[in-house]
């Protein structure tokens, strides 16, 4: 296959999407829905997914799996013809198809056939995942290998701490980290870090230096912790340039501050009450989730570069919400902020 | 800051403007969590296969499923070509002569682009007769379209080749009016009867389901040499109350129809035993 899709599969997809009652067409799209499918199955069972093509007896039990896997995700609604594609189109910007671009429809329909399948396949994932196990490989050999790092095992519960060498892990007078906690701040280690044994001694460096908890963390909590979000970024990561307001609009600076006020009024009106209703957030904590937004605001403005997400989230969230923000904010909290820096981008961009 | 995953996949695609790729691509050189991403991608393209048409075949089944399930009680309407289109000039015979009017005259051409459908009006003057003519390159559209000429109450079923002859009787201006086609909610499919020569009268009775919570009951009443079905909707997409609902029943060349109620049987004659019954439920319009 060649860099881009080939022209004439790109075609396919967005001439579906324009008809997709025309069967030559859709037929078309669902021989390119099938081919998609198949690849990333070959890629799952290469990465040792248990997959459930034995149930299959064919000479051909991928391709099988692929086609039962299809029958999901091409359904159709009474008058919502394929209704999951084009939700999923839909909520990617694109309400028509007239003058879309093909190629990006193309690597659209991959993410989206490669999600689903995922989702739909994931409760049979093999319990030892081997890019967990070499997760956990790489984390223990950066362990052992590096000078200063320091393990020490407890002797009450039989459990390895770590820190760094020049750390007291005899002082107890703090909290222990909660492992909330530390998956937060794995997060926020991992988004400064470009490799594995960096990430760990960006998270031991955060750790010693919160000042809330014990300055070492237990190895088994930690790793965990890393795990968890290995596993979040694995499907999504932060995507905060392509929100910040542009600095160079050559607007006024009241015209920057009325759009600045008209995307919070809109935040707070329009988004944040959405959550509310749907009880993934309470009145309380519109407020701080404002007040994160300005001041995500102000430094995109001020020095035209911010913080990670997480940074703001745990300055202006109350306490009480710092350790469920992987479990319950994550999702808001980033569908939120993103979604107000947007809303303010595009009043910069008229 | 990492990269996202789209914006890897986006830069190796060359989607991203070539600033944003270089940019995205440099930074994937130099951290492994994005370089795993990058591979991950790689692989996936290497791994899309150029399908057989062995796999096609095999897959076939479940495309037309899904097609059908997509087009399920769809009402499609037609724009009609500008005349000159089709009237404007005649056939010349080779010695330039003009040619005798042909046998069928094109009237109205009608089409939907969406659909890839076109509807042809037409008048044979030999038979003195209105046609209607619906082509289509799948030929389920053709065999299970109703069409419909909603402002005179007019609904007709295609034969085989899509062809329909319009009533003599009504002086219809039938170019003019707006054309429609109406595909089916459910489908059922029966096998050709088996005459029971032990028992000449006999009545066999079934229900059948379809996957999207539709349901009928069939009645087989043989009496003699006669034979008609009843068919009975008891549910149409999960409802048990509807009204205007329509069952078209094709045994053969033969067809009936029948409009009403759920729940209220309507009866059939079928005058051939041997060739496969399908009956076709449509919802009111």
């Amino acid at each position: 296959m060649t860099a881009r899709s080939g022209q004439h599969e790109s075609q396919t997809v967005r001439s579906f999407l324009i008809s997709p009652h025309d069967k030559r067409k859709a037929n078309a799209f669902f021989a390119r829905c099938l081919a998609i499918a198949i690849a990333h199955l070959r890629c799952l069972k290469a990465k040792s997914w248990q997959l459930p093509d034995d149930q299959y007896p064919s000479d051909n039990p991928i391709r099988d799996l692929a086609v039962e896997l299809l029958i999901g995700l091409c359904k159709s609604r009474s008058n919502e013809p394929y209704f999951r594609i084009f939700e999923f189109y839909s909520r990617e910007g694109y309400p028509s198809f007239d003058d879309a671009d093909e190629h990006e429809l193309d690597y659209l329909l991959g993410v989206l056939i490669r999600s689903f399948v995922t989702q739909r396949l994931s409760r049979l994932r093999k319990q030892a995942d081997p890019q967990i196990e070499n997760l956990k490989r790489r984390v223990n050999d950066t362990i052992k290998a590096s000078d200063r790092i320091h393990v020490a095992t407890a002797a009450s519960s039989g459990y390895d701490r770590i820190a760094f060498a020049e750390v007291d892990m005899s002082s107890d007078s703090l909290e222990l980290w909660p492992q909330q906690e530390l998956n937060l701040i794995a997060e926020i280690a991992y988004q400064d870090s470009n490799s594995r044994s960096m990430w760990c001694y960006k998270l031991l460096e955060l750790v010693a230096d919160d000042g809330r908890f014990v300055s070492w963390v237990y190895r088994h909590m930690m790793i965990t912790a890393m795990i968890r979000v290995s596993r979040i970024n694995e499907l999504e990561r932060y995507d905060l340039t392509a929100y910040l307001p542009a600095t160079e609009h050559g607007l006024s600076e009241d015209q920057v501050k009325q759009a600045f006020r008209d995307s919070r009024s809109w935040l707070k009106e329009s988004v944040l009450p959405g959550f509310v209703g749907k009880k993934r957030l309470s009145i309380d904590e519109i407020e701080p989730m404002l007040k994160a937004f300005d001041a995500i605001v102000a430094d995109g403005l001020h020095s035209g570069t911010i913080e990670k997400l997480p940074v703001y989230f745990r300055e202006n969230m109350p306490v009480s919400t710092h350790s469920n923000y992987l479990k319950k904010y994550k999702y808001v909290f980033e569908t939120a902020m993103k979604g107000g820096l947007n809303h303010l981008a595009e009043i910069l961009d008229k | 800051m990492h990269p996202t995953r789209r914006d890897i996949e986006r830069a190796i695609l060359k989607l991203l403007p070539e600033e944003e790729c270089t940019s995205v691509l440099e930074h994937v050189e130099k951290c492994e969590f994005c370089r795993e991403i990058a591979d991950d991608f790689r692989n996936f393209q290497q791994a899309t296969p150029v399908l057989l048409e062995e796999d096609l075949a095999v897959a076939r089944k479940t495309f037309d499923r899904l097609h059908r399930q997509s087009t399920r009680g769809l009402v499609i309407s037609f724009t009609r070509l500008p005349s000159d289109d089709y009237h404007g000039e005649l056939s010349l015979a080779a010695d330039g002569d003009r040619a005798d009017t042909p046998q069928v005259e094109e009237l109205a051409t009608l089409v939907s682009e969406k659909h890839d459908l076109v509807l042809r009006l037409m008048h044979d003057h030999s038979q003195s007769q209105d046609l209607l003519e619906l082509v289509s390159s799948d030929p389920a559209v053709i065999h299970d379209a109703l069409i419909e000429a909603p402002s005179l109450n007019h609904e007709f079923v295609a034969d085989k080749n899509g062809r329909v002859l319009l009533p003599k009787s009504e002086k219809a201006a039938w170019e003019a009016i707006d054309w429609r086609i109406r595909l089916p909610e459910a489908r059922f499919e029966l096998k050709p009867l088996e005459f029971n020569a032990d028992a000449p009268d006999s009545i066999q009775s079934v229900e059948l389901h379809s996957e999207q919570d539709d349901r009928i009951r069939v009645r087989l009443e043989t009496r003699d040499s006669d034979c008609s079905l009843v068919v009975e909707i008891l549910e149409l997409r999960g409802r048990t109350e509807l009204e205007g609902v329509r069952a078209i029943v094709a045994a053969g060349t033969a067809s009936g129809s029948g409009v009403g109620h759920l729940g209220v049987p309507f009866t059939f004659d079928l005058p051939d035993r041997k060739t496969p019954i399908t009956i076709r439920i449509y919802s009111g319009s």
